[in-house]
């Protein structure tokens, strides 16, 4: 098969076609302490000025070799359009909400009429066009958002969106319709501003933290109206072992599943979404490409062909300290794999 | 968290876990047997305030102590959800509502007590500079509170700063961090050589998912505890004059 573009690449094995080798990528987190130092583009800085958030994205493609460009890098765009208060966190610490304004109650949800305009969104936005004149077409951008149940707990506070989930079933689906309109309207901004995919991470859906039941009665149905109103290729990146609740994933309409290490039998996970959907991960983020080596890197990349994966990445985030020798050995590792 | 293979004992509790048994018959078999204590852990367990309260009214007026049905009825169901957590077996919003639950069976219990309740001593509690994780940091303020103690919570992600200037303000007999990241946990370090720089031996009890004990010690103010419950009993040690040598005697694992 003759040498696809990485755009194209990517495509196809997201939804499950022929590739002349896996693609290399982070759909998650990719900006770490050295990137920064090399472009001096910096967090707190980079998450809310356009030029730095560009740069410091694209450095991830340039100097590490991840074959596409993916950002912001925190999961409080969305949340902070909506009226959460973020704290920005650090150079090596991500940002996170630190207020909520529906910790009362769901009485008044205000949609706001002019989403586009508010917080960092537009500083996204403009991210995209700098990113897109300097890659070109033939390389993906991937835009990450919090995922409607991320999102609603935000809007709650963790907190209250559990006790809701058991205590008040209706107010927990208020907020999370709620939420899942407000992730709908961020993300065809997103589109209509050139990204080509859209990385949900949507954390708080996981077992570590709702119940799979839940997930199946009244996570998933978000989910699926998310992927259904949004035209593009998506990602859905859910923290955790995800094991329990793998078939109901598969089953929300998403090209590919972005999933952790701490799922443990992959190639049993394969076959749970055969035919609905294809799965990204799952090298190490703490323990490989944080605190291993670069040979750990490669092999756990093969580790990761061999079960099946479609596009080989961090399982998770990637930590701001990790080693850029770690990230590079993601492509090393996929190069030698296919020589 | 450990993986739970439904054929498996339970072993801390004697139980065989049969393969296809709900939470609720499990929780049956690890509720205290008294009655009356039994439908308080049970309403605990369930997270039904109205009637944490109403089966504590019920016992209270049988004649028994208010302020002993915090740690015998309400921090009993608790434990029960605890245990039932730690095996996969409950959710976090089971443990939230049930939490919830138990912090107003507390107020109640207080309220109805005809004892004066002067403050034992005063302690700080915190979670630590970037963590934001303060599940179980409430859980531990509501405890020590429960147990007589004045409780300054500076709430989450507090730097290492406004502890020690906290510290030098309240003059706590020990503070309780909590840290649930291996990224955010070594503030406890920084809250240490601060606090000895300043000549301050407070003990500084630590907790929380991702702290271990060997971490811990190595910090010579940490005093390292994983239940919630035993925050308490640390306090009251302290009390009674326990330095921290001593209390890493008696409440260090091995
Ligand atoms: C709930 C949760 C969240 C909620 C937090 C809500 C809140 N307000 O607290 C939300 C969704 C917001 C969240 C966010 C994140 N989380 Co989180 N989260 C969890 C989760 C699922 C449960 C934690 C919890 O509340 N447990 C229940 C409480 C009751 O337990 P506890 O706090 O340990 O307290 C008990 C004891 O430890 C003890 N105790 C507590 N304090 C003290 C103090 C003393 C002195 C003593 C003796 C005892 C004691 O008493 C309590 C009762 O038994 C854990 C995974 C897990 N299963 O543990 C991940 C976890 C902690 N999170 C993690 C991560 C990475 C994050 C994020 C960075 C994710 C992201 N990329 O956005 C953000 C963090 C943002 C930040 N800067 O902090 C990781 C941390 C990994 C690490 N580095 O170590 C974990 C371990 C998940 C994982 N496996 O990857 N998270
Ligand atoms: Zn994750």
């Amino acid at each position: 098969m003759s040498e696809l573009t990485q755009k194209t690449r990517l495509t196809n094995a997201l939804k499950g076609e022929s590739v002349d080798k896996a693609p290399v990528a982070s759909v998650t987190q990719t900006a770490t302490v050295e990137l920064m130092e090399m472009t001096g583009a910096s967090w707190p800085e980079a998450h809310s000025d356009a030029s730095k958030m560009a740069k410091l994205a694209l450095a991830s493609h340039t100097e590490a070799g991840l074959e596409a460009v993916r950002y912001p890098f925190c999961l409080t765009v969305l949340a902070e359009a909506m009226g959460c208060e973020v704290n920005m966190g650090t150079q090596n610490r991500q940002p996170s909400i630190t207020e909520h304004p529906y910790k009362k109650g769901i009485d008044d949800l205000k949609m706001p009429d002019n989403l586009a305009e508010l917080g960092r969104i537009p500083a996204v936005v403009e991210a995209t066009d700098i990113v897109r004149d300097s890659v070109g077409e033939d390389v993906p951008i991937i835009a990450g958002m919090e995922g409607p149940v991320t999102l609603a707990s935000d809007l709650a506070s963790v907190k209250k969106f559990m006790k809701w989930s058991i205590k008040k079933p209706d107010d927990f689906k208020a907020i999370l319709d709620f939420a899942t309109d407000a992730c709908i309207e961020y993300a065809n901004i997103l589109l209509d501003s050139g990204v080509d995919m859209i990385c949900v991470a949507d954390p708080v859906a996981s077992p570590d933290l709702m119940n799979p039941a839940t997930f199946n009665d009244t996570l998933k149905p978000c989910l699926a109206k998310f992927a259904e109103a949004v035209d593009c290729i998506k990602i859905l990146h859910i923290c955790g072992n995800v094991t329990p609740v793998l078939d109901m994933m598969g089953d929300c309409k998403f090209e590919g599943l972005s999933i952790e290490e701490k799922v443990k039998d992959v190639k049993e996970a394969k076959k749970t979404v055969e035919g609905r959907a294809t799965l990204v991960g799952n090298v190490s983020s703490p323990f490989t490409i944080l605190s291993g080596t670069p040979d750990k890197v490669k092999e756990e990349v093969k580790k990761a062909l061999d079960d099946g994966i479609s596009v080989v990445a961090p399982g998770c985030g990637i930590a701001p300290n990790s080693p850029l020798e770690n990230v590079k050995a993601l492509v090393e590792g996929r190069d030698e794999y296919f020589s | 968290m450990i993986d739970i293979n439904p054929k498996n004992t339970l072993i801390r509790y004697n139980i065989l876990v049969e393969s296809d048994m709900a939470p609720e018959e499990m929780a049956e078999k690890l509720y205290p047997t008294d009655p009356h204590i039994r439908q308080i852990a049970k309403a605990v367990f369930e997270g039904d305030e109205d009637e944490v309260v109403a089966a504590l009214q019920n016992t209270i007026d049988s004649g028994v102590d208010p302020l002993s049905l915090i740690n015998d009825a309400l921090m009993a169901g608790m434990e029960v959800v605890s245990t039932l957590y730690d095996y996969g077996l409950l959710y976090l919003p089971d443990v939230i509502i049930s939490a919830q639950a138990m912090i107003e069976g507390i107020e109640y219990c207080k309220e109805q007590s005809k004892q004066v309740h002067e403050s034992k001593g005063k302690i700080i509690s915190y979670v630590v500079e970037g963590d934001i994780h303060d599940i179980g940091k409430k859980i531990v303020t509501v405890l020590l509170r429960a147990n007589g103690y004045e409780v300054i919570d500076l709430g989450k992600d507090v730097p290492v700063e406004e502890v020690v200037a906290a510290v030098k303000k309240e003059k706590p007999i020990m503070l309780s961090g909590t840290a649930l990241m291996t990224t955010t946990m070594h503030a406890f370090k920084d809250v240490n050589s601060r606090l000895l720089a300043s000549d301050i031996n407070v003990p500084v009890v630590c907790g929380g998912g991702a702290v271990t004990q060997d971490f811990i010690s190595d910090y010579d103010l940490g005093v390292y505890c994983e239940e919630a419950a035993d925050v308490p009993k640390i306090a009251d040690s302290i009390l009674q004059g326990l330095d921290i040598r001593k209390l890493r005697d008696t409440f260090h694992k091995h």
